[in-house]
C-alpha cells in the first residue's frame, strides 16, 4: 500500500468514528428515554442498556393517572391552527414584501425580523393582558394566537426570500390570463413552493408542539393543557417520589409524531420543482 | 383583433427615461414588429401595450377605445414571453385552459366545460401538439415549450397578440420553422400581432411593417423593404441590413440637378444619385451609405480600392473585408467561388444609383425611386 492510500483510510476512519461519537451524542438521550420508559418500579434505578423484562405499564399509567390522550389532542389542535394560521398569513405578507414594490419594504421585513428576538418572558405579561382582555384565557385559541409571534417571523421571512427567486414572468404570464393576486399566490405560487411550505410549516409545528411557557401561562384546567405542561406536571403518589418511568414514557409518545411527520415529509424537502418553468 | 393606437406614450423608472413620446398606429391585423439594439426600450413599450406597466404620461387606445387604465385581462391581449414562463406544476392541458377557466370561473353565465375543452383541443391540434397534452413543462424540448406558449396565447382568443423575443432561446433551425409557423399562424388567425426582436433579419422576413426603436424612440416605422432602401437615418440605414451598411465620410464637390459628385479624401470622385439636390451645396459635409450586397469587385477601374484584409466564405457568398483610407474596413460581397484572396488589392464599383447619402445631421437624403419596391399599404 502507498503512504498516500494509507493516509486516505486513516482520513476516512478517523470520519467515520467522528460521525459515530456525533450520532450517537445526538441519539443517546432519546433512546435512554426509550429505555427508561419500559423499565418500572426499582429497575428504573439501575443502570441497563437494555431492560431485561421490558414492560408497558409506564404507558398504560400515563393514559390513566392523567386526561393524556385529551392533552395530546389539544397539542394537535394548537399545532395544526398554529401551522395554519401562520403559513396562510405568511403567505400573503410574502407576496406583498417579495413581489410588490413599496416604501419601506426592507424596514418592514427587519422589524418582523426583530420581533423574533424578543425572549417569550418579556412578552408574558403583556400577552397575558391581552389573551385576559381577549377572554381567551385558559382556552387553546389563546395558545395558536400567541404562538404566531415566534412562528411567523421565520416563515415570513423564508417565504418572502422563497417568493422573490420565482421567475417575475411566471406571475406576468398569470396576470395576462386573467389572475387575480390572490389567484396568483393559490394557483400559481403555492404549488411551486411546495418544499419551502413544508419546510417551514414542519418547524412551525415543532415549535407549537413543544412550547411551555405560554402553554402553562394561558391555562389553568387539566383538559386544556397541552403536551409539555402536562408531562411537566405528571405527579407522583407522594410529594417526595418523581415518577420517572411515566415521564419518560410520556415524552417518547409525543416525539414520535414529531420524527415521523419529518420522515413523512423528508421526501418533499427537495427543491428543483420550478425546473422546467423557464427555458432550459 | 384590434388596431392600437399610441399618443406621446413616455415611461420612466426613476431617473431613466425608458420610452420617451412614442406615437405609434398599428393597424387591425398587422403583423408590427419592434426591433433595435439591447436596452432600446422594446420590452418596455410591449409591456406598456399589455398593461403590464403603467405608462409614465400618454394614452394607448385599442379599436379607438382609451385603454390606458385597463388591466392586461381587460384588454384582450395575450402575450409569449422570452423564457414562455409556462406554470411547471400543470400539464400542458392545463397550462392552456388556465386562463379559459379563470374567465370562466369570472363569469356568472357559465360557458359549458365542453366548449373549453373543444378550443383547447382545435388549438393543441393547430400547433401539433395534441401528443404532449398530459405531459409536464419539464417534459418538454425548447421547440415544444414554445408551442405550449404559444398555444396558451391562442386559445384565449385575443385581439392581441403580444410576443417578446420568442424565438431567441431556440436553435438556428428550430428558430427559422418556427417563424415560418408564426407567419402561417398570422395568416390563419388574421389577429393584431406584435413582435419584439432584436434580430433585424426576423424582423425583416416576418413584419409587415417594423418599428425601429432606439434609446426609447422611434426612429422609422415601415414596410421592411421601404426601410431597406429609404431608411430615414443613419441608425436605421446602419440597423436593417446584414452585414451592416458601409459608412464614410464625403464631401460634396459638384451638385447637378439629381446626382452630385463626392470626395472621399481617397481613391476617385464617386457619383450619387440623389432624388434632388435642393439641400446640398458644393463643400457640403455628408456621410455615403453603401451595402455591401451593392458592391462588388471589378476588374475595371473602380472608384475605391482597398487591400484584402479578411474573408468571410459563407458558401452561397463571400464578403471582403478591404483596408480602405484608415476608417473602418470596407465590406463587399463577391461570389462564393471568387478567386480573391488575402493581401491582394481589390477595386470596388460604386453605383450611383445604390449610394445613401445622410447629412450633416445624421437624416437620409431623399433618394430616387429607381421602381426596385412598392410600398404595399398593409390595413
Ligand atoms: N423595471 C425596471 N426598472 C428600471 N429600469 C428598467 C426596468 N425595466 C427596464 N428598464 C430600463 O429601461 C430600458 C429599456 O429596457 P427594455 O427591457 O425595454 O429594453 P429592450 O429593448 O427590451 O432590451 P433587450 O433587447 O435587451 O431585451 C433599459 O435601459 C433598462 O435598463
Ligand atoms: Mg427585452
Amino acid at each position: 500500500m502507498t503512504p498516500r492510500r494509507i493516509k486516505r483510510l486513516i482520513g476516512r476512519g478517523a470520519f467515520y468514528l467522528l460521525l459515530l461519537v456525533i450520532g450517537l451524542y445526538t441519539v443517546f438521550p432519546f433512546y435512554w428515554a426509550v429505555v427508561s420508559s419500559l423499565k418500572s418500579g426499582s429497575a428504573l434505578f439501575q443502570v441497563e442498556f437494555w431492560p431485561a423484562h421490558p414492560a408497558w405499564d409506564n404507558y398504560v399509567a400515563v393514559f390513566r393517572e392523567q386526561p393524556f390522550g385529551r392533552n395530546i389532542l389539544n397539542s394537535l389542535f394548537v399545532a395544526v391552527s398554529t401551522v395554519a394560521l401562520s403559513l396562510s398569513l405568511a403567505l400573503a405578507a410574502a407576496y406583498a414584501l417579495g413581489r410588490v414594490r413599496f416604501r419601506g419594504r426592507g424596514l418592514l421585513l427587519a422589524v418582523i425580523l426583530g420581533v423574533s428576538m424578543f425572549p417569550q418572558i418579556a412578552v408574558l405579561s403583556g400577552m397575558f393582558e391581552l389573551i385576559s382582555g381577549l377572554g381567551l384565557y385558559n382556552n387553546l385559541l389563546a395558545l395558536s394566537f400567541s404562538y404566531l409571534i415566534f412562528t411567523l417571523p421565520f416563515t415570513v421571512w423564508v417565504l418572502t426570500t422563497f417568493m422573490r427567486e420565482l421567475p417575475q414572468e411566471l406571475e406576468e404570464a398569470a396576470i395576462v390570463d386573467g389572475a387575480t393576486p390572490f389567484t396568483i399566490v393559490t394557483r400559481v405560487f403555492m404549488p411551486l413552493m411546495g418544499p419551502a411550505l413544508v419546510t417551514t410549516g414542519l418547524l412551525a409545528f415543532i415549535a407549537a408542539w413543544n412550547e411551555f411557557l405560554f402553554a402553562l401561562t394561558f391555562t389553568l384546567t387539566s383538559d386544556m393543557r397541552t403536551v409539555p405542561v402536562a408531562i411537566a406536571l405528571i405527579s407522583g403518589a407522594s410529594a417526595y417520589e418523581l415518577p420517572w418511568g411515566n415521564i419518560m414514557a410520556a415524552s417518547v409518545i409525543v416525539t414520535v409524531p414529531l420524527i415521523a411527520l419529518v420522515l413523512v415529509f423528508q421526501r418533499r424537502i427537495v427543491t428543483g420543482l420550478t425546473a422546467g418553468a423557464i427555458k432550459g | 383583433m384590434a388596431a392600437i393606437s399610441m399618443h406621446a406614450v413616455g415611461k420612466t423608472f426613476g431617473k431613466t427615461a425608458a420610452v420617451s413620446n412614442v406615437a405609434l398606429d398599428i393597424h387591425d391585423g398587422e403583423f408590427a414588429v419592434f426591433v433595435g439594439p439591447s436596452g432600446c426600450g422594446k420590452s418596455t413599450l410591449l409591456r406598456l401595450i399589455a398593461g403590464l406597466e403603467d405608462v409614465s404620461s400618454g394614452s394607448i387606445a385599442f379599436d379607438g377605445q382609451d385603454v390606458t387604465e385597463q388591466a392586461p385581462s381587460e384588454r384582450g391581449v395575450a402575450m409569449v414571453f422570452q423564457s414562455y414562463a409556462l406554470y411547471p406544476h400543470m400539464n400542458v392541458y392545463d397550462n392552456m385552459a388556465f386562463g379559459l377557466k379563470l374567465a370562466q370561473s369570472n363569469n356568472t353565465n357559465k360557458t359549458d366545460r365542453q366548449g373549453m375543452d373543444q378550443r383547447v383541443r382545435e388549438t393543441a391540434r393547430i400547433l401539433q401538439i395534441e401528443h404532449l397534452l398530459a405531459r409536464k413543462p419539464r417534459e418538454l424540448s425548447g421547440g415544444q415549450r414554445q408551442r405550449v406558449a404559444i398555444g396558451r396565447a391562442i386559445v384565449r382568443q385575443p385581439r392581441v397578440f403580444l410576443f417578446d423575443e420568442p424565438l431567441s432561446n431556440l436553435d438556428a433551425a428550430l428558430r427559422v420553422q418556427m417563424r415560418i409557423e408564426l407567419k402561417r399562424l398570422h395568416r390563419e388567425l388574421g389577429t393584431t400581432m406584435i413582435y419584439v426582436t432584436h434580430d433585424q433579419v426576423e424582423a425583416m422576413t416576418l413584419a409587415d411593417r417594423i418599428v425601429v426603436l432606439n434609446e426609447g424612440r422611434v426612429e422609422q416605422i415601415g414596410a421592411p423593404l421601404e426601410l431597406y432602401h429609404h431608411p430615414r437615418n443613419l441608425f436605421v440605414a446602419g440597423f436593417i441590413g446584414s452585414p451592416k451598411m458601409n459608412f464614410m465620410s464625403a464631401i460634396v464637390t459638384a451638385c447637378d440637378a439629381q446626382q452630385v459628385t463626392l470626395d472621399l479624401g481617397i481613391g476617385r470622385p464617386i457619383i450619387a444619385a440623389v432624388a434632388d439636390t435642393a439641400d446640398l451645396k458644393t463643400g457640403a459635409k455628408v456621410t455615403l451609405g453603401l451595402r455591401p450586397e451593392h458592391l462588388t469587385d471589378t476588374s475595371g477601374e473602380g472608384q475605391l480600392e482597398g487591400e484584402v484584409i479578411a474573408l468571410e466564405h459563407l458558401g452561397s457568398e463571400t464578403y471582403a473585408y478591404l483596408a480602405c483610407g484608415n476608417g473602418e474596413p470596407l465590406v463587399i460581397k463577391s461570389a462564393a467561388d471568387t478567386a480573391i484572396k488575402v493581401g491582394q488589392r481589390v477595386s470596388v464599383a460604386v453605383p450611383p444609383q445604390k449610394c445613401y447619402l445622410f447629412d450633416e445631421t445624421g437624416m437620409a437624403l431623399a433618394r430616387r425611386d429607381f421602381g426596385e419596391w412598392n410600398v404595399i399599404e398593409v390595413g
